[in-house]
């Protein structure tokens, strides 16, 4: 069955058609990857799918709901969750208040009782042991990476979309990253939907991608066969020229 | 983490317990004088204090707070005066008032930020002084409207205690929400409202609801101020008092549970010192305002919790 569920979505901003005409799905125990060029829509299509804004037509279901033009709040307590592009943790508040933040939000907000365990393991899971109290504007890049996702997680997502988990880590923090992508799906039972520059890693974590560019989708495949499509290496690289 | 707690948290509470029971003993030694300043500084903790509830914790700047305490202290005022209803009647439906107004402005606000959001409060606290100013067979205007004291007859003694056992009261629900859920969404509404609608969160909800306690807060305040005074002019609704309550709450430390309260009675009473220079004061105040927003955000507090930390 399909979690999510986008049917021909379409926005504009202005004259600028930027997602047009889009559709896919998202199976469940996937980790799907979206790819394009700068500016190809991708961070819209997370924006319309999140709730963020709504979409000038075209449906989006999610879990058997139609999710379509509701507010970001009720999205993520059905259990779509999301980062940000630049990572938004709440900078003036402790690890540990950022991560109570998202317990609270839950449509049944966590149990007193349980929160510090509850926290406490998430931080421990994405690698913060023993930074409950560092305040959230004290941490590195890929901490602060790290806490935006204990944070999602702790809304209890079925399905999670990442925008760009890797962009400005090093090479060794991004081998960190995946690492923890691919064990939150396999020992938490999340899905992906992840925007990524990084085509090595993406190549590697995805059985399917979907690449956009200028707000349409002009391929879905295994990555093998995204990377010979023809129109793949045109959005990229441009087209050849007639003397070549 | 428990030890750090117990360990600051100890000797504060003694303090506080130490400064309450002083204060309680005001009555016995201050002259009329200072008792009157006491509880002028009573109501500015009520108001510092709830308007550091909104523009502290949730980061809307609003510009109407004085307006709500206007709303508070005119509705049990006219209906004392008018009417003849009892203050302590009058005083409830003085908070709801306020509290619908709260409701009413944070609608209104809840597709701006910053600035615009600055702005339009300011313009509804304009309006409404205008309007209380000019509706001169309902408000008497700026010759002031009478009303009597909350019960009984008047004394300084039992109002000063009256504005005490409120004000801790007040002190004590911005405590509670501050620990409770609401208050965690407050702080994640403030640091980043897209990323707290993300995680579940109803910003508009918990903006308005900002907005509405405020205000219910402001209005009982300024309800409790107008039957102390037993004389309401618009001076309660007006810029000078909301920019009083602004300079207090940033000068003793925006977004401290503390710091509007040492703001509030350190200005008041600073503010009797130099009342010779008259309006000069508000002026003053305001500059210094600036220079602590610019040099140290989180005010009086602010700085002594650096030298604490550097002893």
């Amino acid at each position: 069955m399909s979690l999510v569920v986008v049917d021909h979505v379409s926005k504009s901003f202005g004259g600028l058609q930027a997602v047009s005409d889009v559709s896919f799905h998202v199976n469940e125990g996937e980790i799907l990857g979206l790819i394009g060029p700068n500016g190809a829509g991708k961070t819209t299509l997370f924006n319309l799918v999140a709730g963020a804004i709504t979409p000038d037509r075209g449906r989006v279901r999610f879990n058997g709901l139609d999710i379509t033009g509701l507010p970001p709040y009720r999205i993520s307590r059905a259990g779509l969750a999301r980062t940000f592009q630049v990572a938004r943790p709440f900078l003036g508040m402790t690890c540990y208040e950022n991560v109570l933040v998202a317990l609270i939000g839950r449509a049944h907000p966590a149990p007193d009782s349980e929160r510090p365990e509850l926290i406490r393991e998430l931080l421990d899971f994405v690698g913060l042991s023993g930074k409950e109290s560092f305040l959230a504007s004290s941490l590195n890049l890929i901490d602060k990476k790290r806490l935006e996702l204990a944070r999602a997680l702790a809304t209890r997502p079925r399905v999670a979309l990442l925008d760009e988990a890797l962009g400005g880590l090093s090479s060794i923090e991004m081998d960190q990253a995946m690492g923890l992508i691919r064990s939150i799906r396999d020992k938490r039972g999340v899905n992906f939907v992840w925007i990524e520059h990084v085509m090595g890693a993406i190549m590697t974590l995805c059985e399917r991608l979907l690449v956009l560019n200028q707000g349409m989708l002009i391929c879905e495949g295994t990555p093998a066969d995204v990377a010979r499509d023809a129109r793949v290496i045109e959005a990229y690289l441009g087209a050849p020229d007639a003397g070549d | 983490m428990e030890v750090i707690t117990a360990n600051t948290k100890k000797p504060l509470t003694v303090v506080g317990i130490v400064v309450l029971a002083l204060f309680a003993a005001f009555p016995l030694f201050l002259g009329q004088y200072w008792l009157h300043t006491a509880i002028v500084g009573l109501f500015y903790v009520m108001m510092a204090s709830s308007w550091n509830l909104l523009a502290g914790y949730t980061g809307q700047v609003s510009f109407a707070h004085a307006a709500f305490a206007g709303v508070g202290a005119y509705t049990s005022g006219i209906l004392a005066a008018k009417a003849g209803l009892p203050p302590l009647l009058g005083l409830p439906i003085g908070i709801a008032v306020a509290a619908v107004l709260g409701l009413a402005l944070g609608s209104l606000c809840i597709r701006m930020g910053g600035i615009y959001l600055s702005l339009t409060t300011l313009g509804f606290s304009e309006i409404l002084r205008i309007i209380v100013t000019n509706e001169y067979e309902i408000t008497r205007g700026t010759m002031g409207l009478k009303t009597p004291p909350l019960f009984g007859e008047y004394s300084k003694t039992v109002s000063f205690y009256v504005l005490l056992a409120a004000a801790l009261l007040i002190l004590w629900l911005i405590r509670r929400i501050l620990n409770s859920d609401l208050g965690a969404s407050f702080r994640a509404v403030q640091n980043d409202e897209t990323a707290a609608a993300s995680l579940g969160i109803p910003v508009v909800r918990v903006r308005i609801l900002a907005f509405v306690i405020a205000g219910a807060m402001a209005g009982f305040a300024g309800s409790l101020y107008g039957h102390y005074l037993m004389l309401i002019t618009p001076h309660i609704l007006s810029l000078d008092l909301m920019f009083l309550v602004l300079a207090m709450t940033v000068i003793g430390g925006m977004g401290t549970f503390i710091g509007p309260i040492v703001g509030a009675l350190f200005l008041e009473t600073l503010s009797e010192y130099i009342r010779v220079y008259g309006e000069y004061h508000i002026l003053i105040f305001g500059l210094v305002a600036l220079a602590v927003a610019r040099f140290a955000p989180q005010g009086l507090v602010g700085l002594w919790r650096q030298f604490r930390s550097a002893v």
